[in-house]
Order: C-alpha cells, then structure tokens, then sequence
C-alpha cells in the first residue's frame, strides 16, 4: 500500500522533472512532446524543445533514479547484513576502486568508454580482493570483512589523490574533481545502459533475496538455526551490491549520503522488515535523487556537482532523523 | 544513426531554408566542424581564448563565457572587456549545463582541447558547432594529451599560437585581425631576441618563479619559455617539472639571482622579503624580487601579450643596460590602445 504510494509519488515526481530546467519549455509542450512517439509530431513543437525534453531531460531524470535506487537499495540491504546503521555502500571500498579507475581513465585521456569500463572493472577488482584479504585474514569474521572494505577504502583513496597530484593542474585536475563530485550532466543512451542492466539484473537478485536478508539482519546464529548457509548468502549479497555500486560510481562519480540516509528515512515510512525496506528505499533513492539533480540544474546557469548537494541537504536531514530515533528508540 | 538524427534534422533544415551558407575549418583536435558562413553567437568556454577575443575585438559576437573567468583572468580584467559583467555563464572548462547553452541559441561553442569528450558530444548532439583550441601544435594523435612529449616545445608554443590566433579569426570573421596581432607578437620578440644575441651563457641569471606556498614551475608549459627568451636560466627546472611544490632547501640549493612572482600573488613579495629562512638567497639579499605586471602571463599557454609585452619587460628587468632606449611602458600603452582599446595604467598593479 505503502510502496505503492510512494511509486505513484515518484511517477508524479519524474514527470514534474522533465518540466524543469535552464530552458523554456511549457509544461503543455513538455506533455506533447512525450506524447509524440503515439501521436506523431506536433506542429507547434520547435525542434529545440524536442531535443532539450527528449535527448537532455529524459536521460538524465532516468539516470538520476537509477543512481538514487542503486545507492539506497545497497544502503539497506549492507546495513541489513553487517546489522550497522552506519554503513553505507562506501563501506566495501567498491566505491573507491570505482572512483580510482575513472581517474585513472581521465588521466589517460580514455574516451567515455574507456572511462566506464575502467571505473567498473576497477571496481570489480576491488570486490576480488575483498574476497582475498578476508579469506586470508579472517574468514567467518564480520568485523573483519568491514575492516577490509575500510583498508581498501583508504588505498584507493590514497591512489586517487596521487593520481590527482600527478595530474595536469591546469588541463586534468578541473577534470577529475569535477567528475568525482559527480554529475548527471552528459546523461545519455550509453551512460544509462551502464547503469540499468546492473542494476535491474543484480537490484531483482537482491530484491528476491530479501527474506534471507531478513535472517541474516537477526544475527548469525540464528539465521545458521534457520537453515541459511550464511557465508554464502552474506557474499552473494556483497558481490550484487558490489555490481551496482561500480556500475553507479562510472556514470555518475562518487556520491555520498544517499546509501547512508535514505534506509533510515524508509524505516520511518514502512518499519524494519527488509521485504518492504528494500523496495521502499530504491523507490525513496530515486525520489530523492530527482529531486538533488533538479536543484543541481536549476540552482546556477552552470551545473552544480551532486556530491555537495547530498552532502550539504543530506548531513542535517541525517542528524534530524537521529533525534528523532533517540526519541523513538532504535529498532534496526 | 538515431542519435544523429536531431543533427540530420536540423542539417536539413538549414539546407532548405538556405538562410546561411555553410564552411568548414578544421580545430586544433584536427576535428573538421561546420560552421555557418557568419557568427554573430558564440560562447567561449576557455579562458585564453576569450582574452584572444577580447584582442580580436569579437566581443560584440560573444553571448556566453565560462563561468570561472574572474578567476582564470583575474577580477581586473572587466577593466579590459566590460561586457563581461553581464555575460550569461553557461559553463566552464571541463562542465557544461547544456540547457543554459541552449538556451542562448549559439552558433558556435569554443572549448579547451582538454574539455572532456563526452562534454563535446554532447553539445554536437544538439546541433552547434563546438571548435577546440589547444593553442599547440603537434601530431594528430597526441592533440588529447595531457603532458605531451613536445619535440621541439619551441616550435609548438610558437605555431600552436599562431594556428589559435588564425582559427579564433577564421570562425569570428576577424581575419585581418588575427594576422595583424600575431604579426606584432613575433615582431616584438624578434627585438628581445636581437638584444640579447651576444649575450654570454655565464652572464644568464639564474630565475625562480615564486608561487604561494613554495609552488613553482619547473620544465615543460610556457613558463619555461618565457624566461628563457628573456636570456635567463630557471633554476628548478633541471630537477622538477610542471607546477610543483618544492621545499625551502631546493630554492636555498639552488640560489636564484632574481625571483618573479605573478601579478596575482602580490603578498608572496612580502611573504618572501620578510620570512627569515629566505634571508640568505641572493635575489633576497640583493632585494631582486620582483611582481610581474599583468601583462607577463606566466601561464601554461602562451598569450599574445605574455609574449610580445612580458618577455620584453622580463628581459629589460634582468638586463636593463641592453634596453637602455627602449620605454617598456609606453610600448605597453600603445598595445593596449590597439587591442584592448583602453590605456595601460601601471599605477593600479
């Protein structure tokens, strides 16, 4: 009942969306343009009006819901598994692999497709050596698999400063700052491939393993009484997430708060069960990514990166829902 | 193909409608771009293209300029070109808000080489031109780079500026501009170079360039140059290059005779003069550090000004008994008459 509210809500919201932005387009042109591949071209559609809603506007409200989903849904299900609720998707030090890759492709010079490439294989790497460093230091222990993701977390941000040291001040340094901060400013076809086929196929995979994720949120013990083989599951789980998360950070840079503050804002609406939670939180990331990324292209004639908007809208909406769970007390 | 199709669309629309003949020119990523046969709209998204505009007198033909000029060109340079205040700010160097653009109805956009080629597709998507200016020149495959390993830097500072100059006109309609600009740039130059012909390799004196918090130039980018055709030696750049941060024992190592400091760091002379452990460096003793007047851009792309004005006022610092005769001021004023239609007023440095 909820999550169908909140779906309708995010429909309203994405259309509201593409009628927003630097250049002028009635919201009557916007709905006919949308309309045009049933009903064929309008006369008094300009073909500017056509580009800016059909090849600006829809990429990029597209890509800034899949990112928002992307961020939120591994935002509750880690914070379900390492049973924290602080724990974001930056934790598993995907992320900064992800981000060390795209550097490194800006660096180079690598054109788009070498920059989305890299970025996720570099983040994909980083999962690998997840797997190697825990299974070589501890390998029942959550703790530890935390601390690996920090390690790592910590390496490949050293690696990134020092690729940005190294860079070209005048030339490559605007270059990777710019797309660190992140952005969903040259949104199009191929940046939204990137992100979508991960995230449907990998985003469903978890959705269906989300009673698990429900056990595995009890603690190990009971969750080995109940029959799951918690090793596995907890890895299946970290690689999906994994997937999403590097196919996030190579279309649109490094984003941070969403992972972290959106589960708690869908347990105040639909309570701790992950069944709903999961859902809940992809469709509420997505919301709330629309809504930054329409302030990121309207706020300034110039874009303004989405990193500084989520953290500046993100940290006091954060600190407001922790008084708020003091007040109620914690149920996670 | 359908993502050409807007291209095609408005291609045909122009074809049709035969309002404007179409040219092309080919930039300085050796792109080959359409262009319409007048500009009356174009937005410039580099700074060091914007001053050549400014010099071109293109300015009434601008709609739109990278949103960081004030502090790529410093604050002083509305003096220079006062259309600026009121200049919609689309974008910047390396970003681009493509509704903002679109908005201005551009017929061209001017972008640095380095803007990223997802920026640059995706204005093309749209229809308008975007030219590239790198204001170097070298082989095809390298145009992208960021370090590239210049042959002969010389040559590639020298004709890339000259091959900037001519496209900014060619676009613009400025040709006779263009070439009268770099025409004076080479022919001053040309003097520095007489002057300082005979002089001895023991004679040069040994520079550093002092940036905030002990940052310097080293080898490679213009900066280099500019002080060698001033007849001098840079002392960090055997050892480093780039814009780096050196430490307090490399610059007392190295001694520099004289040290510049840009136009835009005036509390770095103070900062110097006064900080006890650069007592024992002899531009220091010798009280020889010395601001760089506006004009004398220490950049990393060479500029028509830097080059004809600032190597000059360089060279006559350090050797001012060769260029006993010459009035660098006044040199400068009759410049700024020319291009930038005001008068050079030393007394606001």
């Amino acid at each position: 009942m909820k999550q169908g509210a909140l779906i309708l809500i995010l429909a309203f919201c994405a259309l509201l969306s593409l009628g927003i932005g630097r250049y002028p387009v009635s919201p009557e042109h916007c709905l006919l343009i949308l309309l045009e591949p049933l009903t064929g071209q309008h006369p008094a559609i300009s073909d500017p009006e056509r580009q800016v809603i059909m090849a600006v506007r829809v990429p990029r409200t597209l890509l800034a819901m899949g990112a928002g989903a992307a961020l939120a849904l591994c935002g509750a299900t880690l914070q379900g598994v390492f049973r924290n609720p602080l724990v974001d998707p930056h934790i598993i030090g995907v992320s900064s692999g992800a981000a060390f890759g795209g550097t490194l492709a800006i660096l180079l010079s690598l054109p788009v497709t070498g920059l989305l490439l890299s970025s996720f294989l570099f983040g994909m790497l980083t999962l690998l050596l997840i797997f190697m460093l825990t299974s070589a230091i501890a390998r029942r222990n959550i703790l530890a698999l935390v601390l690996t993701g920090v390690i790592l977390s910590g390496f490949f941000s050293a690696w990134v400063s020092l690729l940005q040291y190294l860079a070209d001040t005048e030339e490559k340094l605007p270059n990777i700052i710019f797309w660190l901060m992140g952005s969903f400013a040259t949104a199009d076809s191929q940046k939204l491939w990137t992100l979508l086929v991960p995230l449907m196929l990998a985003g469903s995979a978890l959705l269906a393993l989300r009673w698990r994720i429900n056990l595995l949120s009890l603690g190990e013990e009971d969750a080995a009484t109940l029959g799951i083989n918690v090793q596995a599951t907890r890895w299946w789980v970290l690689t999906l997430c994994a997937l999403i998360v590097a196919a996030q950070v190579a279309v649109s840079g490094n984003i941070g708060w969403v992972g972290l503050v959106i589960p708690h804002i869908a347990r105040l609406i639909v309570g701790p069960d992950h069944r709903r939670l999961l859902p809940a939180s992809a469709t509420l990331g997505a919301l709330y990514m629309t809504g930054i990324d329409g302030l990121a292209r309207t706020l300034s004639a110039s874009e303004i990166p989405l990193g500084i908007l989520t953290a500046l809208i993100g940290a006091p909406l954060f600190a407001i829902l922790l008084r708020r769970a003091q007040l109620r007390g914690w149920h996670g | 193909m359908l993502k050409r199709l807007p291209c095609l669309l408005l291609a045909l629309f122009l074809i049709s409608g035969q309002a404007q003949a179409q040219r092309q020119v080919v930039d300085q990523l050796n792109r080959r771009v359409t262009l319409p046969d007048r500009i009356d709209r174009a937005v410039v998204l580099q700074h060091q293209t914007l001053n050549l505009l400014v010099q071109l007198n293109a300015m009434p033909q601008v709609v739109g300029v990278l949103s960081s000029w004030r502090k790529q060109l410093g604050p002083r340079y509305l003096r220079l070109a006062p259309q600026l205040d009121k200049m919609p700010m689309p974008g910047d160097l390396t970003s681009i808000n493509i509704e903002s653009l679109l908005r201005l109805r551009p017929q061209v956009v001017f972008v640095a080489n380095y803007a990223p080629p997802v920026m640059i597709s995706q204005i093309e998507r749209t229809g308008i031109a975007v030219v590239a200016v790198s204001l170097r020149r070298k082989e095809a495959s390298q145009a992208g780079k960021i370090n590239p390993h210049l042959k002969d830097e010389e040559r590639a500072y020298n004709l890339g500026l000259q091959d900037g100059i001519r496209l900014i006109g060619k676009v613009m309609g400025r040709q006779a501009e263009a070439e009268k600009l770099i025409h004076d740039t080479f022919e001053q130059r040309t003097l520095v170079a007489r002057r300082l012909r005979d002089l001895p390799e023991s004679a040069r004196q040994r520079v550093y360039i002092a940036n905030p918090d002990l940052t310097t130039y080293g080898a490679g980018k213009y900066t280099g140059l500019m002080i060698q055709h001033a007849g001098a030696i840079n002392v960090a750049a055997r050892e480093i290059t780039g814009y780096r941060q050196v430490s307090i024992e490399d610059v007392l190592r190295w001694n520099p005779q004289v040290i510049f400091v840009q136009a835009r760091y005036p509390q770095v002379v103070e900062q110097i003069l006064h900080a006890p452990q650069w007592q024992s460096i002899d531009a220091v003793k010798h009280k020889r550090v010395w601001l760089m007047p506006e004009y004398a851009k220490a950049w990393g792309y060479p500029m028509p000004e830097a080059m004809a004005l600032g190597e000059l006022w360089m060279a006559s610092r350090l050797y001012p008994q060769r260029f006993k005769d010459i009035d660098v001021n006044q040199r400068v004023d009759a410049w700024y008459h020319r291009y930038y239609r005001t008068s050079w007023t030393p007394k606001a440095q």
